[in-house]
């Protein structure tokens, strides 16, 4: 078991998410959760995280329409206060996405979200558990290191900048799985889902502290 | 990737049993689960009738068998409108299971992959040799045909029950599900009859076929699964180190 942590995590969902099965993990860690109902919650959170499935669009018409992204902007990148964004929750920090009509995202990273099949050699969703090979330290794991997690998505981050690339997975041509950049973490794959490596990762991320 | 073992636990009115060609045959305490081995989980409702009181002792079964676990967990049983869906997900569902056995599901799937996506919808599909089952009878549709037909419209899984299979032991019905793993490429889910390791080995072997499911076995013993496990990945299957 992993050392339990005593936090309390606020919690912004997008699109239809998993939120009752993230809800569930965090309750095993110990972690108590609170929903964001406010831009405020959102400047406030000690640590925010971020999951959904579901679309790209759909995910940034409701951030829009609450005026939360200019907030979770102003968060990641001025207040630089640590985040995580979970699949889509990740997505939508890149500039333009494509699922639905194309659209822009909060441009935290820069670079696009395209559907897998044009970008690697599958014409499959990628769906199950695969290899994550790390090319930097990550919320405690290790550069070089090789960890297996659990994946369901049909698009992809594509970063312009490599260097935000934390580590990648290789699922018919290799692929950004996990970027950072200040204290804003990124995962396409799902650690509430992924046993031990996963919970390591959320543990890790909840015990980042703000400098 | 690696290709997947998963449980796949049926739930008749919030009592773990087991089914031989669907119908059930003896109940199990959910103790016996070797949860951690597996690398997905299925809950499926099989209760005859489904009440409040019903989906509440579901509930009560799920977080039991979710209580100490991180697995992405798939739920099922008689989903037939956007608010059934809506009530699994308060369950803690990651993907839902849709019976897409009978054309008259065609609309609501197509409804709910719009809604949900198709990355959270697995379509199921229950067949006896190669016809498709129904209505606890074999009809006399191929099961090749209705794959066919809704091969556009589908989850972004398939999975195969062989109800002929179904808690026999003798293994997956290989023939049938090779059939259309050889004809359409989509990941495919095979259900029914596993007895021993060799049988989610060979079946794990065909390309296409991305997952197994066991739903009687790991019930005899606690270590089965942990032990199967073990026994597939020394003779090289693809399936990751727990």
């Amino acid at each position: 078991m992993e050392p339990k942590v005593n936090k309390n995590v606020t919690i912004l969902e997008v699109g239809f998410g998993n939120l009752p099965s993230l809800d569930r993990v965090l309750k095993q860690l110990n972690v108590d959760t609170k929903n964001v109902e406010s831009a405020q919650d959102i400047l406030e959170a000690e640590h925010l995280m971020i999951p959904g499935v579901g679309s790209f669009e759909t995910a940034m018409n409701y951030l829009n329409q609450n005026n939360y992204g200019q907030t979770l902007k102003k968060r990641a990148l001025e207040l630089k206060l640590p985040t995580l964004g979970i699949c889509l929750g990740a997505q939508i920090m890149f500039d333009i996405g494509q699922e639905g009509k194309i659209m822009k995202g909060l441009s935290i990273f820069n670079g696009t979200i395209e559907n897998l099949t044009n970008k690697l050699a599958k014409k499959k969703s990628h769906t199950g558990w695969d290899k994550v090979k790390f090319r930097q330290d990550f919320l405690g794991v290790s550069e070089n290191e090789n960890i297996d997690f659990f994946f369901n998505h049909d698009y992809i981050m594509i970063p312009d900048n490599k260097d935000d690339i934390s580590a990648e997975c290789d699922y018919g041509g290799n692929f950004a799985v996990a970027l950072k950049k200040y204290s804003c973490y990124a995962v396409q794959f799902h650690p509430e889902k992924s046993q031990k490596s996963g919970l390591a990762i959320l543990s890790n991320f909840l015990g980042l502290k703000h400098v | 990737m690696y290709k997947r073992i998963i449980a796949l636990i049926l739930i008749n009115n919030g009592i773990v049993c087991r089914t031989r060609n669907f119908q059930p045959d003896y109940m199990y305490s959910d103790e016996f689960i070797d949860g951690k081995y597996f690398d997905e989980i299925i809950c499926i409702d099989v209760s005859q009738v489904r009440t409040d009181k019903s989906h509440s002792l579901f509930l009560e079964a799920i977080e039991k068998i979710m209580e100490h676990s991180q697995l992405p967990l798939a739920i099922g049983g008689g989903i037939k409108s956007i608010e059934d869906i809506k009530r699994y997900r308060k369950f803690g569902a990651d993907r839902y299971v849709i019976n897409q056995t009978e054309a008259d599901s065609d609309t609501f799937v197509e409804k709910a992959i719009k809604e949900f996506g198709k990355s959270s919808i697995i379509s199921s599909l229950n067949h006896w040799g190669n016809l498709t089952y129904s209505n606890g009878v074999n009809t006399n549709k191929v099961l090749q045909q209705r794959v066919h037909q809704i091969f556009n419209n589908r989850g972004s899984e398939l999975l195969l029950n062989s109800v002929e299979r179904d808690g026999t032991l003798l293994g997956f019905d290989n023939a049938n599900a090779e059939t259309i793993a050889n004809t359409y490429d989509l990941p495919l889910i095979i259900s029914g009859g596993v007895g021993r390791w060799s049988h989610i080995f060979d079946t794990l072997q065909i390309e296409n076929i991305e997952a197994v499911c066991t739903s009687n076995i790991y019930h005899f013993t606690t270590k089965t699964i942990s032990t199967w496990r073990s026994e597939v990945m020394s003779k090289g299957g693809n399936v990751r180190i727990v």
